[in-house]
Formats: C-alpha cells, sequence, structure tokens
C-alpha cells in the first residue's frame, strides 16, 4: 500500500500541471503582497502609525494577508479559482488511467483497494498542496511586512463582520480564525478533486471531469446569490472575509456529507470495477 | 463546383450537427442561466417596488454586467454571478468543443474532408450558435417576463431602467445598440479562447478566461478588451461610459485576430 | 544500522535543518516587523473614571488633552418602541427602509470637563459602542437631535453634558444569536484605540431617567 501510494503521490507532485498551477497560486500571492502589504510596510504614510502618533488603528496583519484583501483583484481571483488549481494537477489521472487501460495494468498488480485509495489521496494531497502553499507563502511574508496588531471591532477597518460565522474566534484569536480558513479551502479543494476522481468512472473527457467541480461551485454561487443562502455557497463560505453570513455548523455538515456521499460513490465505484 | 469547397461544407455541416449533441448540456445551463435572471429582475423589482418591466429592460438586465469597481475605496470586490457564469458557460463550450475529439476522429475527419479548415469553421460554428442561443433565449425569457407582469395588471414602468442604473432617458434604440455590441464582444470572445485552446490545452485555456473576465471586472478601462463584455451598463452609464466606437473597434480587432490565430493554430495542430 | 535506515535518517535530519532554515528568517522578520510599532495596551476604566480625551493637531497627528476629561453619568438602552414613545417625531432611516426587524437605542450621558486654557477640538465623536464582537459608531442624527447641534470642539474651562447616541440593529447579526439576549449584554464604551485601547465598561446598559430631558427635548425637536 505504501508504495502505490508514494507512487501516485511522485506522480502527482512531480507533473508540468502542478507545477503550473502553484506557480499560478504563488503568483496570485506575490501579487497580492506587492500591492497591499508591501506598500503598508514601506509607505512614508505609514510612518506616523509606527510612531504611535496618528490616530485611527494602522494596518494589522489581520486584514493584509490574501484571504482579509477583499478589494484586491488577486484574492478574487485565487479563491475562484480554487476549484480548478485542485483539480488541475492530478484529478483526472483516473481518468486517463481507466480509459488508457493503464489502471488495469497496475490492479493487477496491487489490487484494486490499493490502487483506488492511492489514487483517492494522491488527489486529495495535491490539490491540497496547490491550494495550502500559496496561502501560507502569503501569511508567511506580510507577516514579516506587517505588525500583527490584534484586530479591534471598533476600528471599522476589519472585513469580519458581526453577522457572520466565527466572528468571536477572529477577534479573540485572529491566528487560530486564519489558519481555520486556509484548512477550509484546503477541505474543498481536496472534496473537488474527490468529485472529479467520481466523475471519472462515467465520463471520459479530462475537460469535463476537470471542470465539474468548478461548474458545480459556479452554479451553487448563481443559485445562491441574492437570497439568505449566500453565504453558504462553496466560494464564499471559503472567504476570509466573508461577505456574506453563515452557520459554522451547517458548513461543517454539508462538507461532511458531500464527502460521504463522494467516498461511498467512490468505493462503491471502485469496488465494483470491472476493466480487466 | 470545385471538390475542395463540397468537401468543406460537407464537413462543416457534417460536425456541426454531430457536435450539438455534446453542446446540449452546455446549451441547457445557459437556458437555465437566462430564465433565473429573469425571476432575479422581478424579485428585485417587486422589492423596489416598481409597477411594471419593459421587456427591453428585463432583456439588459442579462448583460447589465457590474458597476464600475473602484480599489481606492477599499470596499468588498464582488463578482455578479449572474454575468459571470453564462460567460462561462460560452468559455466553457470554446474550450471543450475543440479538443472533444482532438485525438483519433478528428483525424478521419480532415483526412476525408481534405481540409483543415472546414473542422476548425465547425468548431467555430458551434461556440458561435451557443452564444446566439443565449442571447434568444434571454430575449425570450425577457418578453415572458414582460408579459407575465402585464398580466398580473402590471404597467409597463421605465423606473426598470433606474433599476439596472443605466441612463433612465436613454432610449430603446440606444439599449439595443449597447445589447448588439455586447453580442459582438461576445463573439468575438469565442474564436480567441478556441485558439488558446488549440495552443495550449482547455484547462490552461479555461483558466486564463476566468482570470481575465474577472480583471475585467476589476480593472475598468476600455484597453482591457473583456471590459466591452460588461458593456450595457458601461455604454449607457452617463459618468463612466464606454464610446461605442471604441468598443466597436474593439470588438472588431479581437475578432478578427482570434479567427486568425484559431485557423493558424488549428493548421498546426496534431489531429492524430 | 541498514542503508535504507541510515538513509532515511539522514532525509529527516535535512528536513529538519531545511525548516529551520526556512523559519529563521521569518521569525527574524516577524519580530523586526512588530518592534517597529508601540506596543499595543488595554486600559480599562469604569463608570466616574475620569478618561483624557485626545484630538488632532495641524499636521493630522494625535495629541492627547490631558486637561480634557470625560466621565459616565449614565448609560440607558431603549427598545424602538421605547425610544419612538419618548421621541415621537423622529424616523429612523433604516427602520424607514425595512431594512431592520427590531432596534435598540443607546444613550449615554458623559460629563467633559476642559480644565486647560484653550478650546479643545476633540475625538470624541469617534467614540464608539462596543459589545463583544459587534461595535458601532455614534448616530449622528440622533446625537444632533439630543444635544441641540453641538460640536465635539469644547471651550476652556467648560463643563459640559454631552449625550452620546447609538443604534444597534438586529440585521446586523445574522444567523448569530447575540440579539437573542442583547438587553442582557455588557457594554464599554471605547474612547481610544491606537496605541493603547482605552474604554470605560458601562456593564449591563440600566435605564437613567429621561423623562425630564425627553419633554424638553421632545418639545424641541417637535418644534423644529
Amino acid at each position: 500500500m505504501g508504495r502505490t501510494v508514494r507512487n501516485e503521490l511522485r506522480r502527482a507532485c512531480l507533473n508540468p500541471a502542478f507545477a503550473a498551477v502553484l506557480v499560478v497560486g504563488v503568483a496570485c500571492a506575490l501579487a497580492n503582497i506587492f500591492l497591499v502589504a508591501f506598500p503598508y510596510a514601506t509607505s512614508d504614510a505609514y510612518s506616523a502609525w509606527r510612531n504611535g502618533v496618528k490616530g485611527g488603528y494602522p494596518a494589522s496583519f489581520h486584514h493584509s494577508w490574501m484571504g482579509q484583501t477583499s478589494f484586491s483583484v488577486t484574492t478574487v481571483i485565487f479563491y475562484w479559482l480554487v476549484p480548478l488549481l485542485a483539480c488541475v494537477p492530478f484529478a483526472a489521472s483516473l481518468s486517463e488511467d481507466i480509459f488508457s487501460r493503464y489502471a488495469d495494468q497496475v490492479i493487477v498488480r496491487v489490487g484494486k483497494r490499493r490502487y483506488f485509495a492511492a489514487k483517492l489521496i494522491a488527489s486529495a494531497v495535491s490539490s491540497v498542496l496547490a491550494v495550502a502553499m500559496p496561502l501560507t507563502i502569503n501569511i508567511a511574508i506580510v507577516a514579516c511586512l506587517v505588525p500583527d496588531i490584534p484586530p479591534e471591532p471598533a476600528a471599522g477597518t476589519f472585513y469580519v463582520a458581526p453577522n457572520t460565522m466565527l466572528v468571536d474566534l477572529f477577534y479573540e484569536n485572529p491566528w487560530v480564525y486564519a489558519w481555520l480558513f486556509v484548512a477550509m479551502a484546503s477541505a474543498l479543494a481536496a472534496l473537488c478533486a474527490m468529485a472529479s476522481c467520481c466523475v471519472s468512472f462515467v465520463v471520459r473527457n479530462r475537460f469535463v471531469v476537470l471542470l465539474a467541480p468548478f461548474g458545480v461551485c459556479a452554479f451553487l454561487q448563481l443559485a445562491f446569490q441574492g437570497t439568505i443562502l449566500a453565504g453558504f455557497s462553496p466560494l464564499n463560505v471559503i472567504l476570509p472575509y466573508q461577505p456574506f453570513p453563515s452557520i459554522f455548523w451547517v458548513v461543517c455538515l454539508c462538507f461532511v456529507l458531500s464527502c460521504a456521499a463522494a467516498l461511498a460513490f467512490f468505493v462503491y465505484k471502485g469496488s465494483h470495477y470491472e476493466g480487466i | 463546383m470545385k471538390a475542395s469547397s463540397v468537401s468543406f461544407v460537407t464537413c462543416v455541416k457534417f460536425e456541426f450537427g454531430r457536435g450539438i449533441a455534446s453542446v446540449v448540456p452546455f446549451a441547457v445551463a445557459l437556458l437555465v442561466c437566462a430564465g433565473a435572471a429573469q425571476v432575479a429582475f422581478s424579485v428585485e423589482a417587486h422589492n423596489a417596488g416598481i409597477d411594471g418591466v419593459r421587456a427591453i429592460d428585463a432583456f439588459a438586465y442579462a448583460f447589465r454586467g457590474m458597476e464600475v469597481f473602484h480599489s481606492e475605496s477599499r470596499l468588498p470586490f464582488i463578482v455578479d454571478a449572474y454575468w459571470i457564469v453564462p460567460r462561462l458557460l460560452v468559455g466553457s463550450i470554446a474550450c471543450f468543443v475543440p479538443v472533444r475529439d482532438l485525438k483519433g476522429y478528428s483525424a478521419q475527419v480532415v483526412t476525408r474532408c481534405g481540409s483543415r479548415a472546414g473542422w476548425v469553421s465547425a468548431k467555430l460554428a458551434l461556440g458561435a450558435g451557443a452564444l446566439v442561443l443565449y442571447y434568444f433565449s434571454c430575449a425570450f425569457f425577457a418578453w415572458l417576463n414582460a408579459c407575465v407582469w402585464a398580466s398580473f395588471g402590471g404597467v409597463s414602468s421605465p423606473d426598470s431602467a433606474l433599476l439596472l442604473g443605466i441612463d433612465p432617458h436613454a432610449t430603446d434604440a440606444s439599449v439595443l445598440l449597447a445589447l448588439g455590441l455586447s453580442f459582438i464582444a461576445d463573439f468575438s470572445l469565442v474564436p480567441l479562447c478556441m485558439a488558446l485552446t488549440l495552443a495550449c490545452g482547455a484547462a490552461a485555456s479555461f483558466a486564463s478566461s476566468v482570470v481575465v473576465l474577472i480583471a475585467s471586472a476589476f480593472f475598468s478601462t476600455p484597453y482591457l478588451w473583456m471590459n466591452a463584455t460588461m458593456l450595457t451598463r458601461s455604454f449607457l452609464d452617463v459618468s463612466e461610459g464606454l464610446p461605442a466606437e471604441t468598443v466597436a473597434f474593439t470588438c472588431a480587432f479581437v475578432l478578427v485576430a482570434g479567427i486568425t490565430c484559431c485557423c493558424q493554430v488549428g493548421k498546426k495542430v496534431e489531429y492524430r | 544500522m541498514s542503508a535504507r535506515m541510515k538513509k532515511k535518517a539522514c532525509a529527516i535530519v535535512f528536513s529538519v535543518i531545511a525548516a529551520a532554515l526556512c523559519c529563521a528568517p521569518i521569525v527574524f522578520f516577524y519580530k523586526q516587523a512588530n518592534d517597529g510599532y508601540p506596543a499595543h495596551g488595554v486600559v480599562q476604566y469604569d463608570r466616574g473614571d475620569r478618561v483624557a480625551l485626545c484630538g488632532f493637531d495641524e499636521r493630522g497627528e494625535t495629541v492627547a488633552y490631558p486637561a480634557v476629561t470625560l466621565s459616565i453619568e449614565g448609560a440607558t438602552m431603549l427598545s424602538a418602541e421605547e425610544f419612538m414613545a419618548v421621541f415621537p417625531g423622529y424616523m429612523d432611516q433604516v427602520f424607514a427602509a425595512g431594512q431592520a426587524g427590531d432596534a435598540r437605542f443607546i444613550v449615554v450621558e458623559c460629563l467633559v470637563e476642559n480644565d486647560s486654557d484653550d478650546d479643545a477640538k476633540t475625538l470624541l465623536g469617534n467614540a464608539a459602542i462596543q459589545t463583544g464582537s459587534y461595535a458601532n459608531g455614534i448616530e449622528y442624527s440622533l446625537y444632533q437631535m439630543l444635544n441641540g447641534g453641538k460640536s465635539f470642539t469644547f471651550e476652556a474651562h467648560s463643563s459640559n453634558i454631552v449625550y452620546l447616541t447609538y443604534a444597534i440593529y438586529d440585521a446586523s447579526f445574522g444567523f448569530n444569536e447575540t440579539w437573542g439576549s442583547i438587553d442582557e449584554s455588557s457594554f464599554e464604551l471605547v474612547v481610544a484605540l491606537y496605541p493603547d485601547k482605552e474604554y470605560v465598561d458601562l456593564g449591563v446598559l440600566d435605564n437613567f431617567s429621561l423623562s425630564e430631558f425627553s419633554s424638553k427635548e421632545a418639545c424641541a425637536w417637535a418644534e423644529r
């Protein structure tokens, strides 16, 4: 099992698509730093805050990293691309393996259970890395540029409003909040990769397999826009600045149910796979 | 009549007919978007206390785009799903259709047609056809929406133009002109998207179109040609509008460039 | 130790060294970024304590006015119905637009004393009311109504009663359950935020009598 997983991980993480996706994600992260955090750190306008003589509230890390800059095009582009960044590296490999009969060769040698489990694990790991690494790089660099001043509700400069989920956590423990949302984005990425693997059993076309999770996310965005459910759209749930209100336990429940359904389908199709 | 021209027409007709089945799910999704946009418009109009809806304003709602975004205000930048999702669907068709049978079947088609131009032209026609379907479905649902309002006793109201954020004194002719330019702008996307797909692959092309769409909504400058797709509001916005000549020139340039690129790249693609 | 185990051990050691090398500059620059800013302290006052106010000088920098102080005389929270009963001429814009179902109006009675020889242009207008993660600034139309249009500039050697006014709406809390217990919530009046957060702990807002005040002000408002 370990060797199968290692092989699949090697295929997932050492391929040009993964590199390209990382380049795109890191480019968004660095562009965000250049447009937002770097001016904060170096501009003369902020020297008064550094001297403690300017009123209001200075720029803080907690509204300067990529997940909190709601006014930045790089943030919006990155979070809209999350379902694509998650799936492009390796999610379509199961479809290619099945229809090129490579899967049959591997299954004969290691068995269905090991092969499909390794495929699922590798897809999930590559998708999580593709999303979490740019965010982590952005957090690390912004923390080195902008001070870690705790967020204050009365400042009026933080985008996390009292009607959003986990707002108390943001103001009491903002670092936990930030990493929790990185984890949520990674979880959505893993779910998208899992969904692509499920679609791979029924669809041959690589483009459809890659695009299916993104299509579902986009349609949910369209369906929920303007309604009370806007905050529950997957693309809005993972946004740390939360433009719309939602409920944390409902989000977690939907995620768990979606994962369970995808996993059940994958296990069913995998166990009934009769390619050979 | 030369044999090659007969083959070209036959190739186009055959590929177009064959490709329709694969485009049906996207076309259905476009119809759903058009209908959903009209429902959203009705709800918004009702909440705003508007008595009636004009068909032309309901039609314009589907293409109202986004307001000019001022990044210096530090307000959240929220992409309107009613604007971006139909464009992503058309982009999906443009990215999906060329590569659908790129290996294997397409080689046989090209061999029999004797011409790659026929294969490429059929793909372009499919993309354009889906776009035409979307615009006609928007117009149909808008007309239906206006009829429904009238059947409930609603009086056709020019206040619906205010709801769109466009100049309430704009004539119907100027709105139709804006929508016509919007169609040309969308139409000019299709060959460019296809050319990028044939060159870099469907996933890269689609990801690029997502990035450029969002960037075009963010940077409100006519020099970013994708901004032309937010035409209805920007053209009719008194304070920050785009001149029609700029948009028409940009669209024509992109359309010609896109078709040229598509044909050139299509010639070099390996169909085996 | 077999060759494979040695290889694994080497890989682990190299990974640890690489992680340390990556983390060290991050830690260094993080400390440098934070050391460049003054430490952010929190100062709490109680009702009745005298809190020194700040203002802006002509360069736009904050300046402390140690001789200009604020102390809380009383604070009350009224429901929308109670408030409309006391001030029948006042129309809340948020209610009128149908953007909220319920509201609370907070009135904080403050004594502002300027013991200095100069007029003080204070930042009292930036004082915010806060409970938990919710904070809101002064409702200026209400402030104008209750204070007769007074500004936040206080004359030298003067003693002024100022009513700071705030409005809270249920729509601000979304799905959160904070609104259900808003009447029992503890509030703070945040007077300054940076470099130190200075606030007055108002506790649970109790009623102070508005009857004498309200009849006079309500008549004045109605006559306008």
